[in-house]
């Protein structure tokens, strides 16, 4: 599981976690019943305070997204797909926001938008999402 | 004028020259002018009297008269040795920087010169009355009163004299230099003592000299040796410093925001020195010395030969003055072992100076010397201000008895050396061998244990800083007092005992010394209870702590008195039992002082 | 719980400049407090307080609920210390500060401190003296860790250093919080660092606390915006709310502490809108702070 902490933006750290981690159920990189790593070793792998990724992992049982099994680790949890899709929803709007916001400063219209829309995506295959990570 | 006895210029030159020639490429410039200076007054002085001398007291001079000349005539040399020694322990600079060290001006030779009309004259002139006027008092009360004084019971209070004034200076050394002016100046304060007590009995002032020069060599050699390190280590210095702006402005440029807050602990600047190679003082101290020690000794062997009699002359002097030195059942007649003494015992102090260096600070939880300062390695170690400072103690005690051992082997080979006759050697190895081998044997021990120990006690200008508490008041202050009460009290001593009549002079003279100690005694004991006081208050010691310690005080007196009691005349014992009270409560006060003071800059 | 730091109202001067005034911290166990303040601002002095070096003129310290002052053996036996300052003594070598510093506390975890050395890349029988900043500091780190201490403190203890010995020292920070649930107080002017591991953020300005808050609480209340006036306005716009602003005419970035919604009002108060909004980074919150007057002079 590849996470990337960044502190240029105002994002906190423990958000930053669960917003990646939710990416990734949501994009089925992370599947129901895949261990996510103890917080002890995601910490170290991030160099970001313990405490925060717990504070992630609490976030994220709440959710529903992952679950807790005593002695055994964290998990995701079976329901976390299912429960996936309005923050797939929501992912997706604040991108499409962020790139209206810019758009619009470009002057480029929406019809323009949705014909660019229509190109990239005969461009790409549908499987590449990393870039957008950004 | 009692011609036999006095006047050799050109021995006193020579020694003068020696003494000259010392300072210059190693201390500062602006010291060398004062020394001059001083010099100058010293000289005129010194030989003004004696022009005067046979003036004031044309015939028939009484043995003291005698005596004074011939002590007065030791003098330039004494003054100037005392004159440097005062210089380059900065009296006169107590703003020098601990980077300014003697040993990269050697090789660097950029001097600084901020003279002032003040330091220019003032500080020359205190140096020469002390040295000059203090004697010239003396020698004028002897040469006006109708008296008969003995040598031996003049130079001791000058000495005492000489020595406490030292020893309190000496604090300020520790405080404003650099260890390697340290290296040199425990020499110039061995050097006089070894100069003055061997011509005074007889020796052959040139072999002293040259005895003088072996040492002074040693050490300049090491501080040579020393010196393109320390050169290194002051550059390193500066790369830091440089790399360490550099730093700065690219955290300002990246981040805008600064680096650390600029109040780092108080750091060590001193450059590195050659004794960081020396792990353990302990051992490094005596071995040293005791390296030095066979130098001496291989060369007083060589110089006893015949030829080197014939070269140098033989000691006329010396049955005259034997007898007089002896107190109660010592009787160390031989008087160059006794500088021998000293000369170690100095130079063990020029280690105890080098030991500001980090390894020996270290080791010993801290500067020896410098009782103000903690290194910032320890100050944040969990451990006492007590224990850093009975580790600092026990690291003192245990350089003092392997070097007591160190030297009184040297003593001992001295005794095995063939004796000549005519030469001063003969009445040790006599009594030696003869009677009272374990007693001499002993004391000898404690002599050398006690010189280098008691001296390392005496080194802050306790009594009066800690009576008033004031750190400030520590040398600055206290220093002229201290000056005051210890020429004055010997000098008014010395008139009363003048102007009784002979045979009353010794009775007086144990009886004032009674009197002198118990002052002393006094002062101290105050101190020292002011002292545990400030202690407990403080927390720094638990009840228990402070009992024991008392306790354990007053049984190891009762132990050593009874020790003297066996070894000494019953009549002296008495004095001996005082002078051991305040040899003892020395190490005592300088504990809790020092424990209070590390306090002080620990948490500050 | 009662905090591991436990600092109340103290003022501490040297002669007339005031170091500290009236300065309030609390940290509670197994949290990561960054200290964070301009050159000079007062950071090393706090932590020296804490370490009993200095005493404060006025209010108190208390570490692990003792003053550093009266019982230091007690607390320093607990602190773990790292500086900007080289202190170690460098004529040892590494085994042989192993041993001394092993006389200092009854604590010392041989094996761990031989596991640090090794993945420190140290050799044990090198001497410090030739060993590189970088290198010294992480002797120095081990020095400060080996013995497991409760609290550890760092003062500015990656400053000039590489980015990797930073990692080193990052990531003991990381594992000493996750390891036993000890405590980290650290100073550092690198924000990004600060911002990765700590929980808790101190800011110091000129000796007083400009705030003590949750990390994650702090980047929540503060908003970058980007707020586009009428008229152009040669001093940056002050509404209730902005707590430092940059720019020039009528754009500027502005910080503001608050929601999206106080935002608004305030911003619509001054007669000027909101062209863009996010979260503030630490940066930016902390340039804001140091200079709240804001603008280019």
């Amino acid at each position: 599981m590849q996470l990337h902490i960044t502190t240029s933006d105002g994002v906190p750290i423990y958000l930053q976690i669960v917003n990646q981690i939710k990416y990734l159920v949501a994009s089925g990189r992370l599947k129901a019943g895949d261990e996510v790593p103890p917080i002890r070793v995601l910490a170290e792998q991030l160099v970001v305070n313990p405490n925060t990724v717990a504070r992630a992992y609490r976030e994220l049982e709440l959710a529903g997204v992952v679950e807790k099994r005593r002695t055994a680790g964290t998990f995701i949890s079976a329901g976390g797909s299912l429960l996936a899709h309005p923050e797939q929803v929501r992912i997706l709007t604040e991108r499409i926001d962020a790139l209206l916001t810019d758009a619009r400063q470009m002057n480029f219209s929406t019809g323009e938008i949705v014909d660019l829309l229509h190109d990239r995506a005969s461009a790409l295959n549908p499987s590449d999402t990393k870039k957008e990570t950004r | 004028m009692p011609s036999g006895n006095i006047v050799r210029p050109n021995q006193s030159l020579i020694q003068t020259l020696l003494a000259f020639a010392y300072p210059i490429g190693i201390a500062r410039r602006r010291k060398v002018i004062e020394s001059t200076v001083a010099l100058v007054v010293a000289i005129l002085a010194s030989y003004g009297i004696k022009f005067l001398a046979p003036g004031l007291f044309p015939s028939g001079s009484p043995k003291a008269v005698k005596a004074m000349v011939d002590l007065l005539e030791n003098f330039p040399a004494g003054v100037l040795f005392g004159i440097l020694y005062f210089q380059a322990m900065g009296l006169g600079s107590p703003e020098i920087n601990t980077t300014d060290t003697p040993a990269s001006l050697l090789t660097q030779r950029t001097f600084v010169l901020p003279v002032t009309t003040k330091k220019l004259v003032l500080i020359p002139m205190l140096m020469a009355s002390l040295f000059v006027l203090v004697p010239a008092i003396l020698y004028a009360v002897f040469a006006i009163l109708p008296l008969n004084l003995h040598v031996p019971v003049c130079l001791p209070l000058l000495m005492l004299a000489y020595t406490v004034c030292s020893s309190n200076s000496s604090a300020w050394m520790m405080s404003a230099t650099a260890p390697f002016g340290c290296l040199f100046l425990p020499i110039q304060l061995g050097a006089p003592f070894a100069v003055l007590i061997g011509w005074i009995n007889g020796y052959s002032p040139v072999l002293l000299s040259i005895g003088v020069c072996v040492v002074l060599l040693v050490s300049v050699l090491s501080a040579l040796a020393a010196a393109p390190q320390a050169r290194i280590s002051s550059r390193q210095l500066g790369a830091k410093r440089a790399t360490g702006n550099l730093d700065k402005q690219k955290a300002r440029g990246l981040t805008r925001v600064m680096e650390s807050d600029s109040t780092p602990f108080p750091s060590s600047r001193e450059a590195q020195y050659w004794i960081e190679t020396a792990r353990n003082i302990h051992v490094s101290v005596p071995m040293v010395i005791g390296v030095m020690g066979l130098i001496i000794l291989v060369f007083l062997w060589i110089s006893s030969s015949d030829w080197m009699v014939g070269i140098f002359g033989s000691n006329s002097k010396v049955q005259a003055t034997t007898e007089g030195l002896g107190i109660g059942g010592i009787q160390v007649g031989p008087h160059l072992p006794l500088s021998l003494l000293v000369l170690p015992g100095a130079a063990m102090f020029c280690f105890m100076f080098a030991a500001n260096s980090k390894v020996a600070r270290t080791i010993t939880l801290g500067k020896v010397s410098n009782e103000d300062s903690l290194d910032p390695f320890i100050a944040i170690r969990p451990v006492t201000s007590l224990q850093i400072t009975v580790a600092r103690l026990k690291s003192a005690v245990k350089t003092a008895v392997n070097l007591a051992i160190v030297v009184t082997a040297l003593l001992f080979l001295w005794t095995l050396s063939p004796a000549k006759e005519g030469l001063h050697r003969g009445p040790l190895i006599e009594l030696l061998s003869a009677h009272a081998k374990f007693r001499t044997w002993l004391l000898v021990f404690v002599v050398a244990l006690s010189l280098p120990f008691v001296l390392w006690t005496c080194l802050a200008g306790e009594p009066i800083a800690a009576v008033t508490g004031s750190r400030k008041s520590r040398v600055g202050t206290s220093m002229p007092i201290v000056i005051a009460f210890f020429t004055v009290v010997p000098i008014l001593g010395g008139v009363i005992i003048a102007s009784l009549d002979e045979t009353h002079q010794l009775e007086l003279i144990r009886t004032w010394l009674m009197f002198f100690l118990t002052i002393l005694v006094a002062i101290k004991l105050i101190v020292a209870v002011v002292g545990a006081l400030r202690l407990r208050r403080k927390a720094l010691i638990s009840v228990p702590e402070l009992r024991t310690g008392a306790i354990s005080w007053i049984v190891a007196l009762i132990l050593f008195s009874f020790v003297y009691e066996c070894v000494i005349q019953p009549d002296l014992a008495g004095l001996v039992f005082i002078s051991l009270i305040v040899a003892a409560i020395l190490p005592m006060n300088r504990i809790l002082w020092q424990v209070l003071r590390l306090d002080e800059s620990r948490h500050r | 719980m009662n905090p591991i730091v436990d600092i109340q109202n103290i003022t501490r001067s040297f002669g007339a400049k005031t170091a500290l005034s009236n300065v309030t911290l609390q940290q509670e166990k197994g949290t990561v407090l960054g200290l964070v303040g301009e050159n000079g601002s007062g950071k090393t002095t706090l932590i020296k307080h804490i370490l009993g070096l200095f005493k404060p003129d006025q209010g108190t310290v208390r570490v692990f609920g003792m003053d550093p002052v009266a019982d230091p053996v007690s607390v320093l036996s607990q602190i773990g210390y790292l500086s900007e300052e080289d202190i170690l003594p460098t004529w040892m070598r590494v085994d042989q500060l192993q041993r001394y510093m092993q006389g200092f506390y009854p604590t010392w975890d041989q094996a761990y401190a031989d596991q640090l050395v090794k993945e420190f890349g140290l050799d044990r029988y090198s001497k410090l003296q030739g060993l590189s900043k970088g290198q010294r500091a992480r002797v120095g780190l081990m020095a400060a860790l080996a013995y497991r201490p409760e609290l550890l403190l760092l003062d500015e203890p990656s400053s000039g250093l590489d980015p990797i010995v930073r990692r080193d020292i990052l990531g003991a920070i990381v594992r000493t919080i996750a390891d036993e649930g000890r405590t980290v107080l650290f100073s550092s002017h690198l924000l990004g660092e600060v911002d990765r591991v700590a929980d808790r953020i101190a800011m110091i300005k000129n000796g007083e606390i400009i705030f003590c808050e949750n990390l994650d609480d702090l980047k929540e209340t503060h908003l970058a915006l980007t707020v586009v006036c009428s008229q152009p306005r040669p001093v940056p716009p002050r509404f209730k709310g902005a707590v430092g602003a940059e720019g020039s005419g009528k754009e500027w970035s502005v910080v503001f502490k608050g929601t999206v919604a106080e935002a608004e009002t305030s911003v619509a108060e001054i007669d000027a809108s909101i062209a863009e909004q996010r979260w503030a980074n630490l940066d930016e919150i902390f340039v804001a702070y140091s200079r709240p007057t804001g603008g280019s002079d």
